[in-house]
């Protein structure tokens, strides 16, 4: 017996050597059944309101998530259900919910479902419900505009702006190094290290003003307008990158100048990348005008409480984008049926090989997904009665103090 | 309210009389064999699938269940034929694209690995009632906790479209207009979709209190009102499988296939 399979295929390789994608299938099945295990364990815990609860997520994920297959958008929101569970009865009945939807969404026949594609991304699912149940715990749907803990989270939104800030100036400066098939040990190496210094950086950042700027007492008065000004400033920041991505001089449209006839049929469209500084001054324009209206929208009543449920959403998208990159790419090279392959297929246009197009794909949308979906748990916790909501083990967690 | 079989269509064929568990096993040997073993093998497999599924009588609504994942399949050809990167051996010139080999082989397998999955799973849905799949789970000592979520799990998509559906009609007769543009369309979601969602969890409570009522969460051990059936040439069925699916592991670990 020849071991030679053992070795992964690197990108157009055939030949005596196991594919990637058999790799993830493998590792997705092994990682599924020891948390689905865990869990069958921690479930004789689970009070029965719990377990008349988990059907019914259940049946939201997937009513939710087909209709979203069927209309072919590039979001899933097949996570409103585990989110929800997450936060009224705790983070493994979350994570159950979420592992169950996905093995069950791949035995039923509906959209999306009846193959195996949901069930590979049982173990992100799984994540997410983890994820919603330590953020609900954290209180992301019970602060209340002047609670002490809101500094906690704008500390963490202050070192997300600063890994990203870090990762713009390492990328102008010495450069991030592209990992294609053909990449050298010592690009790797580059990689990992530039890495660990942006995560490094995030961390430091939110360390040190969870300690100065945001050390709050209850009750301060400085609560609300940091409140007000984190929300202008994501919304800047979010409308300023978005622009530049399409609009810049080096930006997406720029790249669309005819030149490459396997694209869009050698379309021209550089035009409409705006040379600086009055492209930069009408995209900071653009930025400010939306900035302007989040901080008129965040000053009304008690609106600014949405924002700690986006950094929980913000996040938890970024964790399930990074759990489920290398499983996109290994099912399918990436294709699953949904709105999101246009996605794909456009980032593979650019160039990008299948692990980036589907870690792409999964940036843009995964935060974005997830995002909406926590606001979508937030305002039905608001309209569920109290009395269902205090039936479950967390339900605390989800009435404003 | 109609009797909860979820996707099980009636039949007495020999599938429909084995031992569920008899099925599930059925079910882990297909797609190990499916997506362990090399691509050659696959046409085969495919083969013995359809034999099967024929041979269930239930062949013409397995045929029409292939609508749902067409798109899928269609996708999955074409975006990896069109795109498949580091491809270089040009078949076709479509304008601006080109149809690659590498592509398309990669997009062919991978689509008849998920279409031979789909095939096996409608069968085993369509021959086989939920309730004694878990039934005879739970008899073989598998949490009943566990069995009663996934359980009402599956029958509660049916019944959450019922709901929809009467909610749509009572909004309407309540002047709700749900046609039109494209926002007023959009409009009439949330007087739709809020009752479904909020109705639906409001029910967990009234669930809870008849689940209690019931005795659900106590610990002694319980007595199973339904009995499934388990014929004797099942258990020799079930050792052939097991044996089936060591057989295709060690095939496909040998490599004797894939060269």
């Amino acid at each position: 017996m020849s071991i030679d399979w053992l070795t992964i295929c690197a990108e157009g390789q055939s030949g005596i050597c196991t594919p990637a994608i058999q790799i993830a299938y493998v590792a997705g099945i092994i990682v599924a059944l020891v948390l689905l295990v865990f869990i069958a364990v921690r479930s004789r815990d689970f009070s029965t309101a719990t377990l008349a609860l988990i059907p019914v997520a259940i049946a939201i994920n997937l009513a939710v998530g087909s209709l979203i297959v069927t209309l072919r958008l590039p979001i899933y929101l097949d996570s409103i259900g585990t989110v929800l569970v997450g936060a009224l009865a705790g983070p493994w009945a979350g994570a159950l919910t979420g592992i169950l939807s996905n093995l069950i969404w791949s035995l039923l026949p509906v959209p999306g479902g009846a193959g195996p594609v949901a069930a590979f991304f049982a173990p992100v699912a799984g994540v997410i419900g983890l994820m919603a149940g330590f953020w609900a715990a954290r209180g992301v749907f019970n602060l209340r505009t002047d609670d002490a803990r809101i500094g906690g989270f704008l500390a963490l939104a202050a070192g997300i702006v600063g890994a990203a800030l870090s990762f713009l100036v390492i990328q102008a400066t010495i450069g991030i190094p592209t990992l294609g098939a053909d990449t050298t040990a010592d690009d790797q190496n580059r990689f990992v290290l530039t890495g660990v210094v942006i995560m490094a950086i995030a961390v430091a950042v939110a360390w040190i003003s969870r300690r100065s700027a945001f050390a709050f007492t209850a009750e301060d008065p400085r609560i609300r307008p940091y409140l007000t000004g984190a929300t202008a400033l994501f919304a800047f920041a979010l409308v300023f990158a978005l622009t530049r991505l399409f609009l810049g001089p080096t930006g997406w449209f720029s790249t669309i100048d005819g030149s490459d006839a396997t694209f869009l049929g050698g379309l021209n469209l550089s035009s409409l990348a705006l040379t600086d500084p009055a492209g930069l001054l009408v995209e900071a324009g653009i930025a400010l005008l939306v900035a302007a209206a989040a901080v008129a929208w965040a000053r009304r009543g008690d609106n600014a409480r949405f924002f700690p449920v986006w950094i929980g959403g913000l996040t938890t998208g970024l964790v399930a984008a990074a759990i489920s990159a290398p499983i996109a790419a290994g099912v399918f090279g990436g294709v699953t049926g949904g709105g999101t392959d246009a996605v794909v297929a456009l980032f593979r246009t650019l160039g990008l090989n299948v692990f980036q197009s589907a870690f792409a794909q999964g940036l843009t949308s995964d935060p974005l997904d997830k995002t909406i979906s926590y606001t979508v748990v937030f305002l039905i916790l608001g309209a569920l009665p109290l009395t269902v909501r205090t039936m479950f083990s967390r339900g605390e967690t989800t009435i404003a103090d | 309210m109609s009797t909860a079989t979820g996707y099980y269509q009636t039949g007495s064929s020999w599938l429909h009389r084995r031992n569920p568990i008899t099925k599930l096993l059925g079910v882990a040997l297909a797609l190990v064999a499916t997506f362990v073993l090399p691509p050659i093998v696959l046409p085969v497999i495919g083969l013995i699938v359809v034999a099967i599924a024929w041979s269930t009588g239930l062949g013409r609504a397995i045929v029409r269940a292939l609508r749902i994942p067409a798109l899928l399949l269609a996708s999955i050809v074409v975006v990896n034929a069109l795109f498949f990167p580091g491809a270089t051996d040009r078949l076709v010139s479509l304008g601006p694209l080109s149809v690659t080999r590498e592509g398309l082989s990669f997009g062919l397998i991978s689509a008849g690995r998920v279409l031979v999955s789909f095939l096996v799973l409608v069968t085993f849905l369509f021959t086989t009632l939920a309730d004694d799949l878990l039934e005879s789970l739970v008899a073989r000592g598998a949490s009943h906790r566990i069995a009663f979520v996934v359980l009402s799990a599956v029958q509660m998509v049916p019944r959450m479209q019922e709901r929809a559906g009467s909610i749509l009609d009572a909004q309407q007769a309540r002047g709700l207009v749900v046609s039109g543009s494209l926002r007023q369309r959009a409009k009439a979601l949330v007087p739709l979709i809020g009752p479904v969602l909020l109705g639906s969890l409001i029910d967990v409570r009234e669930r809870t209190f008849a689940l209690e009522a019931r005795g659900f969460g106590a610990r002694p051990g319980r007595s199973a009102y339904r009995v499934v059936a388990d014929p004797p040439a099942d258990r020799w069925l079930r050792l052939a499988i097991l044996l089936g699916v060591v057989g295709v592991v060690v095939l496909a670990l040998s490599g004797v296939l894939s060269r």
